[in-house]
């Protein structure tokens, strides 16, 4: 298996080079890189997520020891990130919350309704990746989520 | 018939009651000249109202026009860096100055029955001892004024009457009473007024009317407008029990 | 279809956005005192948003619903309750047959609107269903709600695209509801209240001008819909002066002569003739309905040209929550 520091290496050569889709397959592992606007695309084997880089790393880095306990909640649609139910008030969640299936985790507004995003399993958040106020894409990761066992 | 405009030397103020109204004001006394400029225009509105406009409530010496702003910068405020209260004020502006007074015209005259006196006008007898007056010199001086109806307001359909003779003027009473029956014809101080729903007071009592002042069930709910002439007309007990409204 | 009040609580009475066009006749406008949260609760059940609503005063309300019924509370958090789970506020909720809704306790906020698909069949008088508690007409037999009370609902031609979608994952839960809302932070938990001048502020001391905005003001317990009697400094004029009586408008703050304000709310005489120090601007009155007795509040002087400002994003913004609800319940 591919170390850490190998993959990030690589990422980073991708991400200067002029090259825009590079595939890799090394030892039962297949790593697809693709530069689609500022959106890049790691295909594994057994997972696939799409992630700006940052975020890949680190499930890639904690994937080491438990890959298939890490999940992101994305979002269903677009519109503007809200980590309270209003102004002033206490976010729904932090990192280190644990959470349960059918837990509101943050809002969304689209068309000045808020739209409540829910997990859909037991867990605990272990990073919020959108700040409050911030613009967020359909299918943009917005939280990552250890399942519990 | 003869016409002349009524503002030819006007003194008009408009000013804001917050963001969705205007007073558009005629004077600062009360006085008949004022009135009638208030009632051309309430009138004027009638005919001439505008999109966005929501009613109009005339008082002693000014028109306040109530408007939705939204709907009024939506309509007439394309292109121009005009708020809805300078785009009111304009269009006020502009009424205002084809406002005519018909001078020939005869006000509507009200009759309203009246039993003065007895259970209907406890405080009869003491509004002729301060006046050094008979009970019957009191009606008959109440009964036979004519009675401007300045405005409306207070209560549903109480008219702000203007005319009392000083002949029969009378203080409040020190303690208020803690419910006046409908239709209570009462005099304070130089005004004299009708009660339309029962409410505390400390007017003097001196007779009762049939005559329902708000009528809820009807369009309009009022007797009574701004700009009508009251004559009270004197009717006995049994007449007050039998009177049937033929209206 | 129909509700059945069992406790009418404080104070609970049918309003809609009030009675317009007879003022001049000395008919108070009456009406929602926060008209901002009964427009939402209409639109989110897909009524015209000036449907009448049941207004509900600070606690104990409780409703029974006779039929399955699509409902939407909004205002204040009075902690609405069906068999001891929180309804949701600022959605719209399928409530089923034969459930107890309970207003419970008075969490945020002093007044809640319930809004049910098609709107309360009320008779209207005078253009308007709103109860005028003083004058006895409107409303429910032109009186607060009171136990035993059926208020019937207004006749569909065809059932809320809502109501079947909810069906679907409805279960055996006494009410069910969607993931989306409309957010209450327009009304809600404000101390500072925006104010022009009013007419006679120039007639006020020097230090009562200043006073009016740098000192809290509290909410004395003789408040009502028809207005808010407020304690603090004294207010003072320079000198007395008669003024004439003339037309007042919701939120026209007035000193009477013992200098305490008061602000003239829903159910306001229609002419007053105290000095009137200022005017609450139009948006933020739903704030003012939602402040309790003990509640202080500070007053914040703004143009007339920003008021009106705010008064037209306010408008913009409640189309843009139609189009935004229309278009959700098209994507259903």
């Amino acid at each position: 298996m591919l170390k850490m520091n190998e993959l990030q290496e690589m990422v980073n050569i991708f991400d200067r080079s002029s090259v825009n889709v590079f595939t890799f397959e090394y030892e039962g592992m297949k790593i697809k890189l693709e530069k689609t606007k500022e959106v890049h695309q790691v295909e594994q084997a057994e997972k696939v997520s799409t992630s700006v880089p940052k975020s890949v790393m680190k499930i890639e880095k904690q994937a080491e020891e438990e890959i298939s306990a890490l999940e992101h909640v994305v979002s269903p649609m677009v519109g503007t990130f809200y980590a309270s139910q209003s102004a002033g008030e206490e976010p729904f969640v932090k990192v280190g919350t644990s959470v349960k299936a059918g837990q509101v985790v943050c809002v969304l507004e689209a068309m000045k309704l808020f739209n409540e995003v829910q997990v859909e399993e037991d867990g605990e958040i272990i990073e919020i990746l959108v700040e409050d106020g911030d613009v967020v894409e359909y299918g943009q990761p917005l939280f990552v989520i250890q399942k519990s066992q | 018939m003869t016409q002349r405009t009524v503002f030819n030397k006007p003194y008009i103020e408009m000013k804001p009651l917050g963001d969705s109204a205007v007073i558009v004001q005629f004077g600062t006394e009360i006085s008949s000249i004022v009135h009638n400029k208030v009632k051309a225009l309430t009138i004027m509105l009638a005919q001439h109202s505008f999109t966005g406009f929501i009613e109009c409530v005339p008082a002693f010496a000014s028109v306040t026009v109530f408007y939705n702003p939204f709907i009024v910068q939506r309509t007439y405020g394309s292109g121009e860096s005009k708020s809805p209260f300078q785009i009111v004020c304009f269009m006020m502006e502009k009424l205002v100055k084809q406002v005519v007074e018909e001078k020939e015209e005869k006000p509507h005259i009200v009759e309203i029955p009246v039993c003065y006196g007895g259970e209907y006008g406890p405080d009869l007898q003491f509004v002729a001892d301060e006046n050094q007056l008979s009970k019957e010199e009191v009606i008959e001086i109440h009964s036979g004024g004519e009675y401007l109806v300045y405005m409306i307001g207070f209560a549903p359909g109480f008219p702000y009457l203007g005319g009392l003779s000083r002949k029969i003027a009378t203080p409040r009473r020190s303690t208020p009473r803690l419910s006046i029956p409908v239709g209570s014809v009462g005099i304070a101080g130089n005004q004299t007024g009708i009660y339309p729903i029962a409410t505390p007071g400390g007017w003097q009592l001196i007779g009762r009317t049939p005559l329902k002042l708000f009528q809820p069930e009807k369009n309009p709910p009022s007797l009574l407008a701004a700009g009508d002439v009251v004559k009270f007309v004197p009717i006995m007990v049994d007449e007050y029990e039998n009177y049937q409204e033929t209206t | 279809m129909s509700i059945k009040v069992i406790r009418p609580g404080l104070l609970a009475s049918i309003q809609d956005l009030g009675r317009y066009g007879f003022q001049k006749y000395g008919i108070i406008v009456s009406g929602a005192m926060d008209s901002f949260s009964l427009r939402i609760a209409n639109l989110l059940v897909g009524n015209q948003e000036g449907e009448a609503a049941i207004e509900v005063t600070m606690m104990g309300t409780s409703l029974q619903f006779e039929k399955d019924s699509l409902i939407a509370i909004t205002g204040g958090d009075l902690s609405p309750v069906i068999e001891g789970k929180k309804v949701p506020l600022w959605k719209p909720v399928l409530v089923k047959k034969g459930s107890i809704l309970q207003f419970t306790a008075c969490r945020s906020g002093c007044r809640a609107y319930m809004a049910v698909f098609g709107g309360y069949d009320i008779p209207e008088v005078m253009n308007s269903r709103s109860t005028y508690l003083r004058g006895t007409i409107g409303g429910y037999e032109g009186r607060a709600l009171q136990a035993n009370d059926v208020l019937l609902f207004k006749k569909n031609e065809q059932a809320h695209d809502l109501v079947n979608h909810l069906k679907k994952e409805w279960k055996d839960k006494s009410f069910h509801t969607v993931d989306w809302y409309v957010p209450a932070d327009q009304v809600l938990n404000k101390q500072e209240i925006l104010v022009i001048k009013g007419a006679e502020f120039e007639r006020f001391s020097s230090e009562s001008k200043t006073t009016f905005f740098d000192e809290e003001f509290q909410i004395t317990p003789q408040s009502d819909r028809m207005g808010y009697r407020l304690s603090g400094s004294e207010l003072q004029l320079n000198e007395p002066f008669e003024l004439l009586s003339e037309a007042v408008a919701e939120g026209t703050i007035q000193v009477p002569q013992d200098g305490n304000p008061i602000i003239l709310l829903a159910d306001r005489q229609t002419t007053g003739g105290y000095p009137r120090i200022a005017q609450i601007a139009t948006v933020d009155l739903p704030a003012i309905a939602q402040l309790k007795p003990g509640e202080k509040i500070r007053f914040k002087e703004i143009t007339l040209e920003e008021a009106e400002q705010l008064y037209l994003m306010r408008e913009q913004n409640i189309e843009a929550i139609k189009t935004g609800l229309l278009l959700k319940q098209r994507s259903l």
